[in-house]
């Protein structure tokens, strides 16, 4: 896993939750990050889709509940098994 | 004119809207509140950066509660009345107000009892939306319909055809326009029309108009060849009429085989209902005519036994006009089939989620159409419900009832392949037999019964609903109904058995049964449980009558062939302690607990 794709989904992160980035902890997951709400999950999901150019499957939607997981997702199919 | 906008503007105008509800002045000088029968929750940020552009900025908007529109319109104490909000936003959904014709298959559907839903919904909003602006004099309500995102069958490409009840879509939206009239604090959003222009926007370019006459530019001619070409297919008859169809990650998710029935991935929630709603598509092609045939690699027990037993199946198994489940290779499969349907290969589309299966079937059989199957079983609905391989111009009467003539032919094959005597035919039915008290739910069944049933009717009481509802409250009658299920479905409630306890006597007043379940030893099992009640009843003896009408000749010597004695020319009588009736084997009973 790539530290810079941590740093990417942190601006993604602190946009969406009107915070900076360095208040987005690397351990970040749905259950202890403030507003991570179902709602907000959806446009999160929406707002990765558009910043990485992928479509994430309807149930890798509702497994992607941490930063870890999405970084990890996301070197898979962004960047074709990291770099 | 709408503009298309890009997702990065969508986001930018979100953060607008989300940073002026938080910084809003209080008391805010006007509220919003959006109520819907779908969830709109993302809508508060971007109507209130809507708002401020237009020169209304509103400080406070709130979303009720979806699918709760008659419950916030009506309760006095409901959200809507707590916020008071002048602007009421109202988002309904085509779908959402005639959700059974977008839920049922067309066959299941009388077609004047969709124009009576099209009346009663609009006839309900309007009382709900009078009641509302009597209470809350300062509100203006705004009501948008939107969709439907596609037609309730989209396999027949007719205006005119029925399954696509354009003409009850067309006069929800015209009945909804119609709400306007009732006051100026309505305020209709046509929604339908105003976003054609992202349609008719992106296909056509005013340059091209003045330049050279064109109304659309390339991409509109592109998709109207597209069009033109699929309605020229469909009319001389290029229709596919087969969909032959995997089931492990098809029909429902996960490998049933490893997995086990509770095990797969089907049901009314999330990934569930989406291969729920495959199957639903899948009797929607059946009602167009579309035979649908199954093509697994499985064991066929482990398949049975999902079609037998899992609750949340919507496609039965003898929906398929012909099946191979079995570890032979797809292609092989696929030739059998054809030639058990009678059809050829280029009848057939073939769907299977398995990449390595597509390409075999393509390789071996170009004659067979093999759509990519998407990867997210969410698309594979829409994707189904608009492919294009089975789409005709109208669906005849032949197309709607071919699918149950196949039916009806391949029952009758396995029938004759595989009983072996008619006991073990019984048996592989399946039959389980629901007897239950009669309660006031049954009581109108019950008295239809008792007013239509001719041939097994033994001595032919024609009851109302008033005088067994008279017997319901009587300590020492009990009224028993009976529904059979079995392998290819449910009877409904289709006998009726009456019995009087006097001591150590138990009279049967009426037994009664359909004809569509005699000769499948149901009978028996009625008479073995009225047996063995009676006796828990204290009873010893067991007493029938049979009284002779001109229909009735079948069930004269009932009681005489089940050893009961007779006693006077109309009335029988079993000792139970000497003998009692025994349950038949092949039949399930279930019976009520506290009976």
């Amino acid at each position: 896993m790539s530290p810079s794709m941590h740093e990417q989904l942190k601006n993604v992160f602190a946009e969406l939750f009107d915070c900076a980035p360095e208040d987005i902890p690397d351990e970040a997951d749905s259950s202890t990050l403030a507003g991570w709400d179902s709602l907000r999950h959806i446009e999160l999901m929406l707002a990765l889709e558009s910043e990485f150019g992928v479509r994430i499957p309807t149930e890798s939607m509702l497994e992607l509940a941490s930063l870890d997981s999405i970084a990890e997702y996301l070197d898979i199919h962004v960047l074709g098994g990291g770099r | 004119m709408l503009e298309r906008l890009t997702a990065q503007t969508i986001a930018q105008r979100t953060r607008r809207g989300r940073s002026l509800l938080a910084d809003a002045p209080s008391p805010p000088n006007a509220g919003a509140l959006a109520l819907s029968t779908f969830c709109v929750d993302l809508l508060p940020p971007l109507l209130a950066e809507a708002l401020e552009r237009a020169g209304r900025p509103a400080a406070s908007i709130a979303v009720g509660p979806f699918g709760q529109v008659a419950q916030q319109l009506l309760a006095p104490d409901s959200g809507l009345y707590r916020q008071a909000p002048d602007i009421l936003v109202l988002v309904l959904a085509v779908e959402d107000l005639l959700e059974p014709l977008f839920m049922r298959a067309p066959s299941e559907l009388d077609p004047r009892e969709i124009g009576a839903l099209v009346s009663s919904r609009v006839e309900e909003l309007r009382g709900w939306l009078g009641v509302a602006l009597g209470r809350l004099q300062e509100m203006t309500c705004y009501v948008a319909l939107v969709g439907p995102a596609t037609a309730p069958l989209e396999h027949v490409l007719s205006p005119l055809a029925p399954e696509r009840a354009r003409d009850a879509i067309v006069r929800l939206g015209e009945e909804v326009r119609g709400l306007a009239q009732l006051g100026s604090r309505i305020v209709v959003v046509d929604w339908e029309w105003h976003i054609r222009s992202l349609g008719t926007g992106a296909l056509s370019d005013p340059r091209l108009w003045y330049l050279a006459r064109m109304r659309l530019n390339p991409a509109g001619l592109a998709a109207l060849a597209e069009l033109v070409a699929r309605h020229v297919a469909a009319n001389d008859g290029a229709t596919r009429k087969v969909a032959a169809v995997d089931l492990d990650g098809v029909m429902w998710g996960g490998v049933v085989g490893e997995v086990g029935l509770k095990g797969i991935e089907l049901g009314g929630e999330g990934v569930g209902l989406a291969f729920q709603d495959f199957q639903r598509e899948l009797l929607r092609l059946r009602d167009v005519g579309v035979l649908l045939a199954l093509c697994s690699k499985n064991n066929p027990a482990d398949v049975h036994e999902v079609f037998a037993h899992h609750p949340a199946m919507v496609v039965r198994r003898d929906h398929f006009a012909a099946e191979r489940v079995n570890w032979r290779d797809k292609a092989t499969n696929l030739r059998e089939l054809a030639s058990e349907l009678s059809l050829g290969l280029d009848s057939f589309v073939f769907l299977d989620d398995s990449p390595f299966e597509r390409e075999w079937v393509r390789g071996a059989l170009p004659q067979v159409i093999v759509p990519e199957l998407a990867n997210d079983p969410a698309e594979r609905p829409g994707a189904l419900r608009t492919a294009t391989h089975f789409q005709r111009i109208l669906s005849t009467e032949a197309d709607r009832g071919r699918a149950s003539a196949y039916q009806i032919e391949r029952h009758r094959r396995d029938l004759a392949a595989s009983s072996v005597s008619f006991d073990e035919f019984l048996t592989q039915l399946e039959q389980r037999v629901t007897i239950e008290l009669v309660s006031d739910a049954t009581l109108a069944r019950a008295a239809q019964l008792c007013q239509r049933t001719n041939q097994f009717n033994l001595t032919t009481k024609r009851y109302s609903t008033a005088q067994l509802e008279a017997m319901l409250g009587r300590d020492d009658t009990e009224l028993y109904t009976l529904s059979v299920c079995d392998r290819f479905g449910d009877s409904g409630i289709t006998g009726l058995a009456i019995m009087r306890i006097d001591g150590c006597t138990a009279e049967i007043d009426t037994l009664l049964m359909s004809c569509r379940i005699l000769g499948r030893h149901i009978e028996d099992a009625l008479l073995a449980f009225l047996a063995e009640r009676a006796e828990a009843l204290g009873s010893r003896l067991l007493i029938g009558h049979y009284q002779p009408t001109a229909k009735n000749g079948q069930v004269a010597d009932f009681y005489v062939k089940r050893q009961f004695e007779q006693l006077d020319a109309d009335s029988f009588q079993l000792d139970l302690a000497r003998r009692r009736p025994a349950m038949p084997a092949g039949v399930q009973v279930s019976v009520p607990v506290d009976a």
